[in-house]
């Protein structure tokens, strides 16, 4: 499912079930050498042949140096994640000679050829590194080909951020990850260096190879010590290589391409996850396709040995040998080694109070998952401001997960969110702001990133404060243009204006509202209505708008075509009734109005608003006795079920407690 | 009673209105003075006129030829005429959002508690408790011990669901023997209704109850939400209401039903204002007469004059014939 589709499919269920939590989403297996199972990749060759049909007791292998027991083999051919990294970073010279739509479509000729080693069920992404890690393609599926749409370059090289993105990318259980890079060996601008590539390697579970290219136009930025940077104000930047390029040998002789330091990290880090550093020829730009094509049949054909370490302490580098019984001409080749961690002796947890009221109950109470209680505490909070300060001056509580600190500091800035006090909301709504910067994927936006920005919207369009929400909005929809649910929040906090900011912003001196405004919210619930996820919703809610500016005819008729398609949500349904019934009053079909007020009522029996509706439309027609009964029912119903109308101009609020369930689930 | 009378509250279906006359014509303004009762059948229309003399006192003693009702512009017989006869329903409807807290909510205890001892004789009290939901904590009664028990429970939280309120109280308030006032205690703001001003103001005119409203000065400027202690979702806005005593529509409300506006400073004894509402609406003429010359259908205008000097005269404004 497409993150698109299932974000709708989210909100889909969130309407259908508005207080319940989903079931958890499938934990990624970030590293499949975990605690308990270690899972190898062994290739076996014999000369230039695979061999197949090996079983567990034809192997051995051994963990730090103790043998270990083979429980499973598997030889089946997995699905292959390939992420291709290329290095577009340069001189300017290069740069010159080549338009990025030149370079593009030289990507894009190398890409194809790689496609079709890919069977269908395989995906492919492709990163280029120049002063930013850009990804140009998502992991997409081989059929039908992808195209490199864009590719932009003329900046430092941030490659080893861009090898450390590419390995970082969580193993799917039951699929394979395979990263090949091609590199012209220099970096620049990196956050990160070869050490930590060299770190991540080792934990990481894919297979890295990594290709040396040199090429003539990148030989004189090879004899210059720095990379500088137009766009970046000029910025130079010292040059990191990591092998000594053709030309400065010619100069110093010795070996052809010696690695340096960093180049000799490198290719142990390929190394460790039975990749390869394959080296260039002379001024000759070594193959994307033909390092793939080497390290994908072998990869292929790989078993998969699974075991489970006995005799060795967990924490630290486990180095991994592996044999085959049978002829010495035999070949294997496998990963070398593993990183794990020590395990962590577990903390006493932190008693939590029935209603924590510091930051320190309220966290831990987060932290423990006790959620009601946390939200007693927050509901039981008298100095929002304070508890902000506190948590911007206390810092992550969990450095390790910045998307849960997110989180947390959205569900802290609520009770601020609602304040009567400006300067709460304005402190809230900075910190909103601030964490909605962090939480950006700096590679592409991502699920994550999608519930953060539909829960801040459902919260601000809670607090029926359209200004407030309005830059959120535009954030939302810069960052998920294609998002229907933000289409549908940028229609609702501005139809939000006319009942809330009233007369001073969008409202004449009768106080009705503008022309302009009016056009506004035609506008933009009309580019929600062309979007099926949210096309019900929309016409709902612009049906109210136009009951509400006189436009009855057209509202039933909004109405109407709302009714077309199965209504998932009995909130809306509720609601397209309600509204129905109202239009119908104003265009003096009582009888029709009374039916739909009953439809509303079978609906959501609890609620109150069809029943206070339906016994005015009754005694507009004179039935005394019916409104007379419908008002006893509503002064005793004593129901505490929220009627759906209660919460309309709280617009996707009513989404917030499934969408923060979800994030906290995503960020455990 | 007299053969008229009986056979009007006989025919009376439940189109009457209420109003409160102003007993002791102390310092309330004349706009604010609740006046005339009326009730209006098939046959018999009875209507409620409080007369007062230049110093807002209530001027007693007038029989059916001092007055002149004309229905729809035409001059009507005054068959007959009471004066504090009728027993009396109030319907108290307490207005409980998250804006009543604290001293107000322990001042409204209290006056409830005084309001329902100042009773007379045959009159009943009913106790209706709103927020975004409307809840009958009491049902008529006449016992102290009922309404201290419901109002000791009061708590206050959540958003406003007035004119929902006002609509529900004015369409209960039906019993055809009794004069039906609704004393409604609100800061005037509304957030969570679905029934709009020009929807309640219909009803109004085709109810029979008389709107009074009690005004905390203090609690006039409720526009946003509550805070999340609410066991409820903060608070949507649906409607607005300018300030109190500008507010349009309970003036308006008022006036259409005969009945009042009284705004009170913060601090002030609620008690007093309930107990002049009620003296005021208790204080009033109930004239009898049988529509002539006019449709019965449709909306009656009503005008009701005094042939006297000096003298100010309020009733509602009119009703809906069936």
């Amino acid at each position: 499912m497409t993150p698109r589709g299932s974000f709708a499919a989210f909100a889909a269920a969130a309407a259908a079930t508005i207080l319940h939590a989903q079931d958890p989403p499938r934990a990624p297996q970030p590293f499949r050498t975990g605690a308990e199972v270690v899972f190898v990749d062994v290739s076996v060759r014999d000369g230039g042949r695979m061999v197949t049909g090996l079983r567990a007791e034809d192997f051995e292998l051994t963990d730090n140096g103790v043998r270990q027991r083979i429980e499973h083999v598997e030889a089946t051919a997995v699905p292959i994640d390939l992420t291709l990294v290329v290095d577009v970073s340069g001189s300017r010279a290069w740069t010159a000679r080549t338009s990025p739509a030149t370079a593009a479509a030289r990507l894009q000729a190398e890409l194809d050829q790689v496609l079709r080693l890919l069977r269908p069920e395989d995906r492919v992404r492709l990163f280029a590194a120049d002063t930013h890690v850009q990804l140009v393609l998502p992991f997409s599926a081989p059929a039908p080909p992808p195209a490199v749409e864009r590719l932009e370059f003329d900046g430092l090289a941030s490659l080893y951020d861009s090898l450390a993105a590419a390995l970082l990318q969580p193993s799917e259980p039951a699929r394979r990850h395979v990263v090949v890079a091609r590199t012209k060996g220099g970096d620049t601008i990196s956050a990160v260096g070869a050490a930590e590539i060299q770190g991540i390697a080792e934990r990481a579970d894919a297979l890295f190879h990594i290709v040396m290219m040199e090429t003539e136009f990148d030989n004189e930025v090879a004899l210059r010590g720095f990379q500088c940077n137009r766009d970046l104000m000029g910025i130079c930047a010292p040059t990191r290589r990591f092998w000594t390029p053709f030309q400065r040998r010619l100069f110093t002789g010795g070996q052809l391409h010696p690695l340096t330091a960093d180049g000799q990290t490198i290719a142990a880090a390929a190394a460790a996850t039975g990749g390869a550093l394959h080296k260039t020829e002379l001024l000759t730009e070594p193959s994307l396709t033909g390092t793939f094509r080497k390290a994908f049949e072998d990869f292929r054909s790989s078993y998969v040995l699974r075991y489970t370490p006995e005799g060795v302490t967990r924490g630290g580098w486990h180095a991994i040998d592996v044999k085959v019984r049978g002829p010495r001409s035999y070949t294997v080749r496998s990963r070398r080694g593993y990183g794990a961690d020590e395990p962590q002796a577990q903390p006493v947890p932190r008693p939590i109070p029935s209603e924590p009221r510091t930051l320190a109950d309220l966290t831990a109470a987060y932290e423990q998952r006790a959620y009601p209680r946390f939200a007693a505490g927050l509901r039981a909070v008298s100095d929002p401001v304070r508890l902000m300060k506190e948590f911007e001056a206390a810092g992550n509580p969990w450095p390790a997960a910045p998307a849960r600190e997110a989180v947390l500091a959205l569900e802290l800035a609520e009770p601020a969110i609602f304040s009567s006090q400006p300067a709460a909301r304005e402190r809230a709504h900075a910190l909103l702001a601030r964490f909605t910067n962090l939480v950006r994927d700096p590679i592409e936006p991502n699920d994550f990133e999608r519930y953060w920005h539909f829960a801040v919207l459902a919260m601000l369009q809670g607090s029926l404060r359209p200004g407030a929400a309005d830059p959120f909005v535009a954030r939302a929809l810069r960052r998920f243009p294609d998002e229907p649910q933000f289409a549908l929040a940028r229609a609702i906090v501005t139809d939000q204006l006319w009942p809330v900011a009233g007369r001073t912003v969008v409202t004449d001196e009768r106080g009705s509202p503008t022309a302009a405004h009016v056009r506004t919210v035609r506008s933009e619930y009309e580019a929600a209505i062309a979007l099926p996820e949210v096309a019900v919703e929309a016409r709902v809610r612009f049906a109210w708008f136009l009951h509400r500016i006189g436009r009855n005819g057209e509202a039933v008729s909004q109405l109407a075509q709302a009714a077309r398609q199965p209504i998932a949500d009995p909130a809306l349904r509720y609601l397209r009734l309600l509204f129905l019934g109202h239009a119908l009053v104003a265009l003096d079909q009582h009888e029709r109005a009374a039916e739909a007020y009953r439809g509303a009522r079978a609906e959501v029996p609890a609620a109150q608003s069809a029943r206070v509706a339906l016994m005015n439309v009754r005694l507009l027609q004179g039935d005394r006795a019916a409104a007379e009964a419908l008002a006893a029912e509503i002064e005793t119903s004593g129901s505490r079920e929220i009627d759906p109308w209660w919460t309309y101009w709280q617009g996707q609020y009513r989404h917030l407690h499934v969408a923060l369930t979800r994030l906290r689930e995503m960020t455990r | 009673m007299t053969p008229l009378r009986r056979r009007a509250a006989l025919l009376m279906l439940a189109a009457g209105l209420v109003c409160a006359p102003a007993g002791g014509a102390r310092s309330a303004p004349a706009q604010d003075t609740p006046q005339a009762t009326f009730r209006s059948t098939a046959a018999a229309v009875m209507v409620d006129v409080a007369v007062r003399d230049r110093n807002r006192r209530s001027i007693t003693g007038l029989g059916a030829d001092d007055f002149e009702v004309f229905d729809n512009g035409v001059l009507q017989t005054v068959a007959d005429v009471s004066y504090g006869r009728l027993p009396i329903d109030v319907t108290v409807a307490l207005d409980v959002s998250s804006s009543v807290t604290g001293d107000v909510l322990k001042r409204l205890r209290e006056a409830m508690v005084q309001l329902t001892r100042d009773l007379g004789r045959g009159d009943r009290l009913k106790l209706v408790l709103f927020n975004q939901q409307i809840t009958r904590t009491t049902d008529f009664t006449t016992d102290v011990k009922v309404v201290e028990r419901a109002v000791r429970e009061v708590a206050a939280g959540g958003s406003t669901a007035l004119l929902d309120a006002m609509s529900v109280a004015l369409v209960s308030a039906s019993a055809p023997d009794r004069r039906q006032l609704v004393m409604v205690f609100t800061d005037g703001s509304d957030s969570s209704s679905i029934t709009t001003a020009d929807m309640l103001t219909t009803v109004a005119q085709r109810t029979r109850a008389t709107l009074a409203f009690v005004v905390p000065g203090a609690l006039r400027t409720i526009t946003t939400f509550s805070s999340p202690k609410s066991v409820l979702p903060p608070v949507p806005i649906t409607q607005r209401s300018a300030s109190i005593p500008q507010n349009p529509l309970l003036t308006s409300l008022a006036a259409e039903t005969g009945g009042t506006v009284i705004p009170t400073a913060a601090g002030v004894d609620v008690s007093a204002a309930f107990r002049r509402v009620l003296d005021e609406f208790r204080s009033a003429y109930v004239l009898y007469y049988t529509p002539a010359g006019v449709d019965r259908a449709g909306y009656h205008k009503l005008d009701v004059k005094v042939k006297r000097e000096a003298v100010t005269v309020q009733a509602r404004r009119g009703y809906f014939g069936s």
